[in-house]
């Protein structure tokens, strides 16, 4: 299989190579922290992550991606 | 009368050697035609100081063939393994034939590794001599004085040291050489094209760890978190306070905390003063030097090595390459104090501390053989400084002034405050001697903080409580100085080498910029090599032959074996390499054909001939924009603005208002297609607009928020 975001060859049936299969993971697991914060939609959530300068490359890659 | 060689590492040192030595100080250069060399006298001997242009000779395959394994060398002259070398065969000849009538060699290198091997190496294949009856000068500064006094009384050839750095040298040769080949070999028989993939013993352990920390930073999602800011009023005097909390993780309670504190005010329960006293700095080594310099300059550490090299060739300083924190009393301190009081910018500072009773300098922990501590040598310039030469100089000059310098006391006050259940705090710092920071000026500074003399039980209003909205960071990029730190800590490398290989990084087109942020092609190499043959990045493997070459020069080991221990390991890794070669090449070519597509060209550059427009990212700023590959040669200068944001797609269509070559932005939902010319194309006011609009809306989306 290929990574659906940067076209890298991926582990068995996966959707993301190891690189952005990392980054989804720490999208999902950190929206738990952002709604413990603080009352946030996961619309209002990709938003604002992806708007911060300290959102990792990989990380606004796969919000790209979520958002098409 | 006797006819001595002296073999020096560069023209500029065997110059000053020659002037020292000569009785008259004014030796005879004689020019033979694209090399020259100095002939002096001295007590009726004739002095022939030639010199090497660091190293004339070089390592080569014994058996032919662009092929691995390739595990037997020998040393030839440099010309004959680089063709475009043209300055060492002059060099050697006119050794060669100077040589044929000497009665004594000396040897007067840079004593260390590399300085030991290039003299060995030019007195055995240049001088055809004898090693083991020529001579070593050692010196720490080329002043008149340590020139003379090393003449008067050498040594013998240091072997374990010549010995280390040959097998360095073979080391290094081995794994560079077979392991870019077997990487650049396994891409040309899988696709046929040729493009050197280069790593080597240090390279891949460093590329392995610089990865490690972009890996951390491009994947990293911030979280959001709270601050109190408090201002709080005593006597008129606006004070800042500080929260006991720094960090408060929900919302919630951050805005229960405002709520509680708005027009309270505060009592103050306790007042701590603490008087801290700080020593004198340590003496610099070469990597304490290269560190100050980055921090107060921004120098690359390459850069600080290359100026300090220049001015210990001047003789204005002492040897930069070594590890010492340590004067040893052999140095005469008294004496170049009193060099430097003769000079206007340093007299108040060495006239003060020259009356110091016992000049005890302050000693570091790190050791070094061969070399003191980098200091100060108290010479006067004989040539006009560069501002950068300047700059090292005074720092070097500066440092060396607050080793005499008595301890800095700084005293530190906090109160504790506190207004309901909420405690808080006010800091306050201020220097009671400044001590060595004296001398250190404008190197070393605290800023003070006063805060006016409070006592227990007083109260302070508080005049405004604020939230503060924050987000966590990712770790910090590396720099080349934080690189070069590492590097040392984790015992990579060699305080000679350790520069070179930071560099080495982005030549090799693994890295991006000097904020090391890695480029498709160095993960591409970096999951190839972690996946089949792991050892090659591995540092417990390249420490542990760090460690031996260590024992060699100590005399502890000896270079037979670990040469021959180091091949027998790159034996075992070339032959699972060779193994796997097909899967490696073909993970490496669909690597390469991501990296040739993620240089996103644009299309050709209109304002000059062959130049490509591509994207770059300013290392100042982080910013993107759009450049001419032509650029670097400074042939082109034509650059266009970029939006910030957005995946950029490059269209192989041209703008219908400006001509300009098109390409697409997709930043979130969004998407639109615009020109390189957008910012100035008279079609396109109205993307500037929209931008500016949706800049607008997020600002005033996060006021709303506060
Ligand atoms: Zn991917």
């Amino acid at each position: 299989m290929e990574c659906i975001v940067c076209g890298k060859e991926t582990e068995e049936e996966k959707k993301y190579c190891k690189y952005h299969g990392e980054a989804h993971s720490k999208l999902y697991e950190t929206y738990e922290r952002w709604r413990e914060a603080r009352p946030i939609s996961w619309k209002e959530y990709l938003d604002e992550v992806y708007e911060r300068d300290e959102t990792g490359k990989w990380v606004r890659e796969i919000i790209d991606h979520i958002m098409q | 009368m006797s006819k001595i060689m002296i073999i020096t590492e560069k023209p500029t040192a065997a110059k000053k050697i020659a002037e020292a030595l000569d009785e008259k100080g004014s030796p005879k250069e004689v020019q033979k035609r694209k090399a020259s060399y100095f002939e002096c006298s001295r007590n009726n001997d004739i002095l022939i100081v030639v010199y090497a242009l660091g190293h004339l000779f070089e390592l080569k395959q014994t058996e032919p063939g662009w092929k691995y394994p390739r595990l037997d060398t020998e040393w030839v002259p440099k010309y004959e393994v680089i063709k475009k070398d043209k300055s060492s065969k002059p060099l050697i000849n006119l050794m060669n034939k100077l040589a044929k009538d000497i009665d004594q060699f000396i040897v007067a290198t840079d004593y260390d590794i590399e300085g030991s091997l290039i003299g060995y190496l030019s007195l055995v294949y240049a001088c055809n001599a004898e090693p083991n009856k020529a001579t070593r000068m050692i010196f720490s500064t080329l002043t008149k004085k340590d020139i003379v006094e090393s003449y008067e009384s050498p040594s013998s050839l240091d072997f374990p040291m010549i010995d280390a750095g040959q097998v360095r040298h073979e080391v290094d040769w081995l794994y560079g050489i077979n392991l870019t080949r077997a990487l650049t070999l396994s891409v040309k028989n899988v696709a046929g094209w040729f493009k050197i993939i280069s790593t080597g013993r240090v390279q891949g352990p460093t590329l392995s760890f610089v990865a490690k920390r972009d890996y951390d930073i491009n994947v990293y999602v911030p979280t959001p978190f709270w601050g109190i800011k408090i201002i709080g009023e005593y006597e008129g005097t606006k004070l800042e306070i500080e929260f006991e909390k720094k960090k408060i993780e929900t919302l919630l309670d951050a805005d229960n905390i405002v709520k509680d504190l708005r027009n309270t005010s505060a009592t103050i329960k306790a007042i701590n003063r603490r008087k801290r006293t700080q020593s004198p700095p340590s003496p610099f080594n070469l990597s304490g030097l290269q560190s100050e310099a980055y921090r107060h300059f921004g120098f690359k550490p390459s850069r600080t090595l290359a100026l300090a090299q220049k001015l210990y060739l001047d003789a204005l300083i002492s040897y930069p390459r070594t590890s010492s924190q340590k004067i040893p009393e052999s140095i005469d301190v008294k004496q170049i104090l009193k060099n430097l009081e003769t000079r206007k910018k340093y007299s108040a500072e060495a006239k003060q501390i020259l009356k110091i009773e016992k000049l005890i300098p302050k000693q570091g922990e790190k050791t070094d053989p061969a070399h003191p501590a980098i200091h100060p040598t108290g010479n006067k310039p004989t040539r006009r400084l560069t501002p950068s030469e300047n700059k090292l100089y005074d720092l070097i000059v500066r440092r060396f002034f607050a080793l005499f310098g008595e301890p800095a006391v700084k005293e530190s006050i906090r109160a504790d405050l506190v207004s309901g259940k909420h405690k808080m705090y006010l800091r306050g710092l201020r220097i009671i001697e400044y001590g060595w920071m004296r001398y250190y000026k404008p190197y070393a500074y605290t800023k003070e903080k006063e805060i006016p003399s409070i006592i227990e039980g007083e109260s302070l209003s508080l005049t405004s409580i604020e939230r503060e909205d924050k987000f966590t960071s990712p770790p910090a990029r590396y720099n080349p100085s934080s690189l070069l730190k590492v590097l040392e800590r984790k015992n990579l490398g060699t305080k000679s080498t350790r520069s070179g290989i930071v560099d080495s990084l982005r030549s090799r087109g693994y890295t991006l910029n000097d904020t090391f942020e890695i480029s498709t092609l160095g993960y591409a190499t970096l999951d190839t090599l972690e996946t089949y043959v792991p050892r090659v990045l591995s540092i417990e493997f390249t420490r542990h032959l760090e460690e031996e070459m260590g024992q060699i020069q100590d005399g502890a080991q000896r270079r037979e074996e670990v040469l021959a221990e180091a091949k027998r390991d790159l034996l075992t890794l070339l032959k699972t390499f060779k193994e796997q070669e097909k899967e490696i090449g073909q993970a490496l070519v669909a690597g390469l054909q991501r990296y040739w597509k993620a240089k996103e060209e644009l299309g050709p550059c209109p304002a000059c001939e062959d130049g490509t427009l591509i994207i770059i990212k300013s290392p100042k700023t982080g910013k993107r924009f759009v450049g001419c590959t032509n650029y670097r040669e400074k042939k082109c200068e034509q650059t266009f603005a970029l939006p910030q944001k957005g995946i950029i797609t490059p269209l192989e269509k041209e703008c219908p208002h400006c001509g300009h070559i098109m390409f697409q932005v997709r930043s979130g939902r969004r998407k639109w297609e615009t020109c390189v010319n957008w910012t100035e194309c008279p079609g396109r006011q109205e993307d500037i607009q929209e931008l500016e609009k949706r800049r607008k809306q997020r600002s005033e989306k996060k006021e709303d928020k506060k």
